[in-house]
């Protein structure tokens, strides 16, 4: 059986994937990067699911640099760096595994234009998208992550 | 929810705080960002009726507290341009017309003339002999002054209106009440009456769609495509975004398991309603295009999908004893929000665009060689690297085009500053790919002159550098500069950068 773990700061992928792809693999649940970081340290994890916007967690729990970010991008503007580095945490979340040595694909629910997802997979090796929470569309692009590993 | 937040992180974007009640709970720190936000509406306003050549931007831009910082790029750009219309009207008493057009139209290109200003252009065109033009010219002077409130020197009234006397027509605010007949008046208020009735019919049908004030208030784009990302995602994605499968769970043999049951209950009927989302996004819309969106009325895309949404919320009953009838329906309501969707990833496509392409690199170089200081400066080489092809950022072309110019006349004088050694100067473009998959559009002003530029000159708003502007001007585009170390031959670059548009066009 597949095990996959699902990162999200609430927990609608999570409760999605099981009910909805129940037959497909087991599914562990982190709500933030340094929780998902000690699951993948400590079990077999064949997927990660990450979400991309993490609008509900708390500032400490964000993976990225608010400060770098507010100097190269926002013109030393921290408020509008940290909104980015939120609504770009799963990136932020997929560059930290990487730099762990973690080299599980990653699928992430959602519309990204395909010269960013080209970017990332550039950058980061196995990533996959789709834009919604669509049955059919995430059991192929599960299976297709983890039929390139195989 | 996710539009509370967006005050916190976009201070452009406060306004859409939805609840008046906490008015009273404010701290400083609220108070002190309302009022940035103020000054950025009244910025923004300011600049569009300056872009659509309306009367009014000038006292508006003037009229933005100093003390915000929208308040200091307005201030900024009227200094700076009304630096180029003086020089421009000095040229022109002096009949150099040629240069006298050319900085007039740098003045144009950066913000409104001073009003005061209409005083010497109509003396000019009086000493020139050009009576209409000097009339219409006086008419505008006194015209603002009324509308300013400020009083106009009894000489200059004086003199105007000897040189004046039978032109009164073209200065309506100095006629006398007495002048106007009573049939005049009963005109007009036969007219106004007429009028009205035909604004009430208008009042109700008034305001754009989003597509079309997308198109025409390109300084809109960047809080209205952030409020339909958090549209899209919220709503769109987490609570409608499975209704696919719940059509298909509902029409399977099987049905939906009372865990899938539960699961779309919890996203179409618990916590905050889809309803009450919605409106709150419609207010969101509504006040950042400063009421000028309408649509509730006419955006048929948008009147559709509140249908949808509203019906949505009418079947919570029928999901006590979900059927077949009820997938049908919800089929239905998922086709007309999958078609808004469309619509949003359309609207947010149309978002104002520029090609970074060479044709721009050389514009910005060769108008600030026309210009009178920059061109007494003797460079050795102007070195252009063809940009790569098709990058567009989203950054209305106008305000891209201030920012490189102010870069590149900052170069091209401190160039002229330097002792003999070669002046060179330099465009290039540079494309970085940034740990998220984003891109960011690197373009780069080279020179050889050993003056140096710091962050400080640039976010310590130097006037006299005009780089204070560069910097208010890229902010307000999610953008930054960056002062890098020179290579090869260069002695230092300054970088501006944007993200690079990654959508349909790219």
């Amino acid at each position: 059986m597949r095990t996959l773990l699902i990162v999200e700061d609430g927990r609608e992928y999570y409760d999605f994937f099981r009910l909805f792809l129940e037959k497909e693999a087991s599914y562990i649940h982190a709500q933030t990067g340094e929780a998902a970081f000690e699951v993948l340290g400590s079990r077999d994890v064949d997927l990660v699911v990450l979400d991309m916007r993490f609008e509900r967690s708390a500032p400490e729990d964000l993976l990225g640099d608010v400060e770098k970010a507010a100097i190269d991008y926002f013109g030393g503007d921290l408020p509008r760096a940290q909104r980015y580095v939120l609504d770009n945490q799963g990136t932020f979340i997929l560059s930290e595994m990487r730099a762990r040595g973690l080299r599980q694909p990653v699928l992430f629910v959602t519309d990204m234009p395909p010269r960013r997802l080209a970017n990332l997979r550039t950058l980061y090796g196995r990533v996959h998208a789709v834009p919604y929470f669509d049955t059919a569309a995430i059991r192929g692009e599960v299976d297709a992550a983890l039929g390139e590993g195989a | 929810m996710l539009v509370y937040l967006l005050p916190a992180f976009w201070p452009a974007v406060a306004i859409a705080q939805p609840d008046a009640g906490d008015a009273g709970r404010d701290s400083p720190e609220d108070g002190e960002r309302a009022h940035e936000r103020e000054a950025r509406q009244l910025l923004d306003q300011g600049l569009r009726l300056w872009r659509n050549g309306q009367p009014g931007a000038w006292l508006v831009l003037k009229g933005i507290p100093r003390e915000t910082r929208a308040g200091r790029e307005a201030q900024e750009r009227l200094e700076q341009a009304d630096s180029h219309y003086g020089k421009g009207l000095d040229l022109l008493q002096q009949g150099a017309d040629e240069q006298a057009r050319f900085e007039i139209d740098q003045g144009r290109e950066v913000g409104p003339i001073d009003p005061h200003r209409y005083l010497e252009v109509a003396d000019v065109m009086r000493n020139r002999g050009r009576r209409d033009q000097a009339v219409r010219y006086y008419g505008r002077y006194l015209a603002f002054m009324n509308q300013a409130g400020e009083p106009t020197d009894p000489e200059t009234l004086r003199d105007i209106m000897l040189y004046l006397p039978e032109s009164q027509e073209d200065l309506p605010e100095l006629r006398q009440p007495e002048d106007r007949s009573w049939q005049v008046v009963l005109i007009a208020g036969a007219a106004l009456v007429g009028l009205g009735i035909a604004l009430f019919f208008a009042f109700l049908w008034r305001g754009r769609t989003l597509a079309e004030l997308v198109e025409e208030s390109p300084e809109l784009d960047l809080r209205l495509a952030y409020a339909v990302g958090c549209l899209r995602h919220e709503v769109l994605k987490h609570r409608l975004g499975a209704l696919g499968d719940a059509v298909g769970a509902l029409r399977a043999r099987k049905g939906l398991s009372a865990g899938q049951l539960t699961y779309f209950k919890e996203r179409l009927f618990g916590g905050e309603s889809l309803g009450r989302i919605w409106s709150i996004y419609l207010d969101t819309f509504d006040r950042l295009s400063e009421h000028r969106l309408n649509l509730k009325r006419r955006d048929r895309e948008f009147r559709r999908a509140g249908q949808a949404i509203h019906s949505l919320e009418s079947l919570e009953a029928r999901f006590e004893q979900p059927d077949a009838q009820l997938a049908d329906r919800l089929d239905g309501l998922r086709t007309q929000i999958s078609r808004f969707d469309h619509y949003l990833k359309s609207v947010a496509d149309k978002l104002c665009r520029t090609r970074i392409d060479g044709q721009l690199l050389r514009e910005a170089i060769f108008s600030v060689q026309g210009e009178p200081r920059a061109a007494e400066v003797r460079l050795d080489e102007i070195r252009f690297i063809e940009p790569p092809a098709d990058v567009y950022v989203e950054v209305f072309r106008t305000d891209l085009l201030i920012v490189l110019r102010n870069l590149v006349r900052n170069a091209i004088l401190a160039l002229g500053r330097q002792e003999d050694s070669r002046r060179a100067l330099g465009m290039e473009v540079e494309l970085r790919t940034e740990p998220s998959g984003d891109e960011s559009v690197m373009i780069k002003v080279l020179d050889t002159s050993p003056e140096p530029v710091t962050r400080d000159d640039i976010y310590g708003r130097r006037l006299d550098r005009g780089l204070g502007l560069v910097a208010a001007a890229v902010t307000r585009y999610d953008g930054s500069v960056l002062v890098e170390p020179g290579t090869e031959m260069w002695q230092k670059a300054v970088v501006v950068r944007f993200f690079r548009a990654l959508g349909e066009s790219e």
